[in-house]
Parts: structure tokens; C-alpha cells; sequence
């Protein structure tokens, strides 16, 4: 009985603690109307004829983060037919059903599953990243910037505490179901790097 | 070979035509090449980022990784030196709304190393015709002394 009872007292003080932990997490959304030019998601192919690069202000998502704790989650999904390589005819085929597919797959999506702080501002975060319809989990390092609400976040144009995000990491194109045909492999890479640099603020 | 047993005239024409070409066309490729490897500068795409500064103490977002590169417009450069601790910085937004697409040196080094091999094959090629037809025609020469 008296065990149960120190079961049960755990389990609420446990159950407490978790609560203040996730009440404690500041919702942040990115902000992709006033603030969208300052955000930026990439795509960087480094091949022997030409590096190019892909780039889109079109990203969305919510974010949950304490900066006390260093704990978070969050969802973020760039749109990738709005993805511009500065070469309109290459626009067109990246979209095309041979690459992207833009129409059958609208969204890049990176979901977070766990958070790890590291040292400073970074963090190691594993999660399950959504391209070109395949689903596939990866871990990166993030960096999370944290600014409180003031009058330089106001004076930037940013409505209540920002967070920066800003995260790289390497992907191989096969993995996600989209091949290189051999006509093209001396300009577009197998493996591309996937960068991303956003804001969010408090909601 | 004409009917005859003889070397066409133009043969020898051609063999000269392509080794001259090649030849030129070789040095040409090279001497371009090593223009624009002078104008080519370390160079890092960066959107302009004031709220980054402003907050975070660090602004400009890398726009792909540095890149060697020749942009001749020096109103698209905002800091650097080019040297591989401190790339150039260049403005991506200025480069888009003035429809400038860097061009880089290794794009000109591909292609240019492409016409170089097609131009070396041209004055293998020449140089082939015109042995073969002096081969030729000192067999022939050596086939009329004997007869007379």
C-alpha cells in the first residue's frame, strides 16, 4: 500500500515536472509574410561543370523552444517548386516529374524527433526528412539564436522574442528516389547539400 | 587515293588545315582560360541580412559554398579580399535584380579543357595526315627513281 502510494506521488510529481517543462517551451512560428526575404532554404549541388545552387524564401513551420532548458520541436516545410536556380529553363526541369516532381510531392518537410543541446548554441537534432515523397530519418547540428522581445527585435521588424535557425546537412539524391541520368552527371551532383536559414517568432 | 595511285592535292591541305587549326585554336583556349583565371576571385554569395547583424551580431546568409568565380560588377562586392580565410562577399540580391549569373572558373576551365582536348585531337589528326602523305609520296617519289 505504502509503496502504491509512492508510485502514485512520483508518477504526479513526475507527470508536474513535464508539464512545467513543455509549459515552459515559447511557441515560435516562421515568419513567412512580413519577415519571408530575410529566410532563405537551399539546395547546393557541386558538380565538375558548375556549383549551383537552388534557393526559396517560400518556408513555413511552428517551433517549440525553451531557452533555459535548451529543450524544443518544431515542423518546417519549404514549398520546392518556388526553389530558383537563377536559370529559368533549369527551374523547369528541377520541377519536372523526373526530378522534384513539385506537383505530385508540394512540400520538403523536416519533422524533429529529439533535440540534444551541444556546446553554445548548438544543437544535435534528429528527425524525419521529407523529400520527393520518401520519408527518411537524418541528424544534423542546428544552431538555435535566441533573442528576447525588445526594441531591436521591434526595430527589425520582428513582433515578440526571434529565434534564428540555422542548419546544413548532406543528402544523397538516390536515397530519396531521384536519379541523376548519366547525360547530366558532370553538372548536377548525386549528393546535394540541403542548408536552411530562418527566423521565427514568439506566437 | 585518287584512281591514279596519287595523293589527292587537298589531303595534304587538310592534314595542315587541322594542324594549324589545333595549334591556334589551342593557344587561343589557353590564353582565354588564363584570363579569366586572373579575373577569377574567391568569392561567397551572401543574402544581405541587417536583422542578423542587428541581433545575432553575425549577418549575411551564405548563399551556396565559396566559390572561385569572375564577377566584373564592383557594386555586387561588399567586403573581402579573395584570399581563402576572407572570400569576397557579394551581394546575391544585386546579382539577381541586375540578372548577373557568376561565372565560374571551373565552368571555364571544363569547357576550355574540353575545346583544348578536341584541339589537340585535331592536330593529331593533322599531324597524322601529313605524315601519312609524305610517307606516300616519298614512296612514290622512291617507286620513279627506281623506274627510270
Amino acid at each position: 500500500m505504502k509503496f502504491n502510494q509512492i508510485l502514485i506521488s512520483s508518477a504526479v510529481i513526475l507527470a508536474a515536472l513535464t508539464t512545467e517543462a513543455v509549459a515552459q517551451q515559447k511557441h515560435f512560428e516562421i515568419d513567412n509574410q512580413k519577415n519571408k526575404y530575410r529566410n532563405v532554404a537551399q539546395i547546393e549541388s557541386v558538380a565538375d561543370f558548375e556549383t549551383f545552387t537552388g534557393k526559396t524564401n517560400e518556408i513555413s513551420g511552428t517551433i517549440a523552444f525553451d531557452p533555459k532548458t535548451r529543450k524544443g520541436a518544431g515542423k518546417i516545410v519549404v514549398d520546392p517548386a518556388t526553389i530558383d536556380t537563377a536559370i529559368p529553363l533549369r527551374n523547369e526541369h528541377r520541377k519536372s516529374a523526373g526530378w522534384l516532381d513539385t506537383a505530385k510531392y508540394p512540400q520538403i518537410v523536416f519533422e524533429v524527433e529529439k533535440v540534444q543541446p551541444l556546446k553554445n548554441e548548438e544543437y544535435k537534432v534528429t528527425g524525419k526528412f521529407t523529400l520527393h515523397g520518401v520519408t527518411r530519418k537524418i541528424s544534423t547540428n542546428v544552431k538555435v539564436q535566441y533573442h528576447g522581445a525588445d526594441v531591436s527585435t521591434k526595430g527589425n521588424g520582428f513582433e515578440g522574442d526571434v529565434i534564428r535557425l540555422t542548419a546544413k546537412f548532406n543528402i544523397l539524391l538516390s536515397d530519396y528516389g531521384i536519379t541523376v541520368p548519366s547525360a547530366v552527371a558532370g553538372k548536377v551532383a548525386k549528393d546535394v547539400t540541403i542548408s536552411l536559414s530562418s527566423y521565427a517568432v514568439s506566437k | 587515293m585518287s584512281k591514279s595511285g596519287k595523293v589527292p592535292k587537298l589531303i595534304p591541305w587538310i592534314g595542315w588545315t587541322l594542324l594549324v587549326v589545333g595549334f591556334g585554336g589551342f593557344v587561343i583556349a589557353r590564353v582565354i582560360q588564363s584570363d579569366y583565371e586572373s579575373r577569377a576571385v574567391l568569392t561567397q554569395r551572401v543574402q544581405v541580412d541587417k536583422a542578423g547583424a542587428a541581433l545575432f551580431g553575425d549577418g549575411n546568409t551564405p548563399i551556396g559554398s565559396p566559390q572561385q568565380m569572375i564577377i566584373d560588377d564592383p557594386k555586387a562586392v561588399i567586403k573581402g579580399t579573395g584570399a581563402a580565410s576572407d572570400p569576397r562577399q557579394v551581394d546575391d540580391g544585386y546579382l539577381q535584380a541586375h540578372n548577373i549569373y557568376p561565372l565560374q572558373l571551373k565552368t571555364v576551365r571544363y569547357m576550355s579543357g574540353l575545346a583544348m582536348e578536341g584541339l589537340v585531337g585535331c592536330q593529331c589528326l593533322g599531324l597524322l595526315l601529313v605524315l601519312l602523305v609524305r610517307a606516300k609520296q616519298r614512296k612514290e617519289y622512291r617507286q620513279e627513281n627506281a623506274a627510270n
